[in-house]
């Protein structure tokens, strides 16, 4: 019976000298610094030169630890470039069976001309698979963080944002208009030949995507929000982004079932979807990021 | 014939040495300038007079083929987009400073 | 050519010590930018087109107008100019 209270004050007198609030009993052990209750709060001042004390000192450590960890991983680097074999000789590791199979089998089996796209589509298209996902994710967690809607928005600062949209209006830039005007129409042909074009000529999913998406920046950018609206809203742009993905999955779900089968290959245009298909979540992924940081609504 | 291919060389040659020094130009310009309006200035003429000469001194020395179609798509986009962006840029610095007099002389219209 | 490839290598070099080392946060981002432009030129030397249009594009475009908005976002294009 009483060894339980015991222990609970044992318990209790461990958590409290971990948090550094007491003084442990046994002083013969080791005798701490006397310190402040945890609850105990400094004046202004104390606690602003607390601060600048404490930011000086990371300001003097800053750099050096920067520089320690540098150096360290420059010397790892090196010492790894050192210790592999010579650039473009013949008896090196990645010279074998499958990169010689990819070279000469690579436009039949795949139906792609550019043995870069069919390896990023074709042979190594989970891997591409996972990076539109991570792609598709980043885009919700900026959204999660930036995304305004009446939850988050104060009042006030809904009527700032339309005051200041207000005065973009009135003061649009005629010259950027115009000239946005004649050449938005060429950068998003230029974009949808490169994205279409993956198969045979560099390009495919991701540079055309990018093109895409920095069109569409520049659209925003110059004719302002309440166009842009017209031309993809939110519930749009939802769409065409999970419709990328979707398009994706399946289309490669189709690719990994008639490998696996052993299903003749009659699916060799695939590679076209598959690149529509990348090219817009990409886009979606540019255009969604300029839109939540500047204005945060899509 | 070879008349002319000569002479197109040299002509091609002489625009590309000026392009050049219009970019070098341009460069110090950018360097020795200390107002963004000075300096934007210098840079915009290089942008401009500098990849205009430049290309089509290469478009002569190259001959006519299908790059130099591409080439002239490429200084049309350049007229088209640096002009603007410079234009862009003067006038948020214009907008923003309190007092323009101070830093540079301004001519009333 | 190789001249070329080396005065390119040494400018990326360069601006990637440079663009953690500028005092402002505004100067970092520019130079952070023309390593990119240096890559995507490089890039297409080593005969590597389709990563060259992803670098110029992703690299020099779209990752400097983020860092822009991100700037304007924290307030801290201020005192950007020169005194």
């Amino acid at each position: 019976m009483s060894k339980q209270p015991e222990k609970h004050d044992r318990l209790r007198q461990l958590v409290s000298w971990v948090d550094g609030d007491r003084e442990p009993k046994d002083q013969t052990l080791f005798v701490m610094e006397q310190r402040p209750h945890r609850d105990f709060r400094p004046s202004e001042e104390e606690f602003e030169r607390r601060e600048k004390d404490r930011l000086r000192k990371f300001f003097n450590w800053y750099p050096i630890a920067a520089a320690v960890i540098s150096a360290v991983l420059g010397l790892i680097l090196l010492a790894t470039v050192m210790n592999m074999p010579g650039f473009g000789q013949e008896d090196n590791p990645i010279n074998n069976e499958v990169s010689q199979r990819y070279l000469e089998q690579g436009a039949e089996e795949t139906g792609s001309e550019n043995v870069v796209t069919a390896m990023i589509i074709g042979y190594r298209g989970f891997d591409t698979l996972g990076e539109s996902c991570v792609l598709f994710l980043a885009v919700a967690a900026v959204m999660i963080l930036l995304l305004r809607d009446r939850k988050n928005t104060s009042e006030h600062e809904a009527r700032q944002m339309e005051r200041e949209e207000e005065s973009v209006q009135e003061h649009a830039d005629l010259i950027l208009k115009q000239v946005a005007w004649v050449l938005i129409p060429f950068i998003f042909l230029f974009a949808i030949y490169v994205l279409l074009n993956g198969e045979t000529s560099p390009g495919g999913g991701f540079s055309g995507g990018t093109i895409l998406g920095a069109g569409l920046i520049l659209f925003s950018a110059a004719f302002g929000t309440r166009h842009m609206q017209t031309l993809m809203n939110r519930r749009r742009y939802s769409a065409v982004r999970t419709f990328g993905l979707l398009l994706y999955g399946i289309l490669y779900g189709i690719y990994i079932f008639i490998g696996a089968n052993d299903l003749p290959n009659y699916l060799t245009g695939m590679i076209l979807l598959i690149d529509l298909a990348v090219g817009l979540v990409v886009a979606c992924t540019m255009y969604g990021f300029y839109a939540l940081f500047s204005r945060g609504e899509i | 014939m070879s008349v002319v291919h000569n002479l197109a060389t040299a002509a091609g040659l002489a625009l590309f040495l000026f392009g050049l020094f219009v970019f070098f130009s341009a460069v110090l310009g950018l360097f020795r300038f200390d107002y963004v309006l000075n300096r934007m200035h210098a840079a915009a003429v290089g942008d401009s007079l500098g990849i205009f000469c430049v290309l089509i001194g290469l478009m002569l020395l190259h001959g006519w083929s299908l790059s130099a179609g591409k080439t002239v798509l490429i200084f049309v986009f350049l007229w088209l987009t640096s002009p603007v962006s410079s234009h862009l840029i003067a006038e948020m610095e214009v907008s923003t400073v309190p007092d323009l007099e101070k830093e540079c002389e301004v001519e009333e219209r | 050519m190789i001249v070329l490839e080396y005065i390119l290598l040494v400018g990326v070099i360069v601006c990637a010590i440079a663009a953690p080392l500028c005092k402002r946060l505004l100067a970092s981002v520019i130079v952070y930018m023309a390593m990119s432009l240096m890559m995507a030129v490089l890039w297409s030397l080593l005969q590597s087109p389709d990563l060259a249009i992803t670098e110029a594009a992703v690299g020099a475009g779209v990752t400097s107008i983020l860092f822009f908005l991100t700037l304007k976002k924290i307030h801290a294009l201020k005192g950007t100019r020169d005194e």
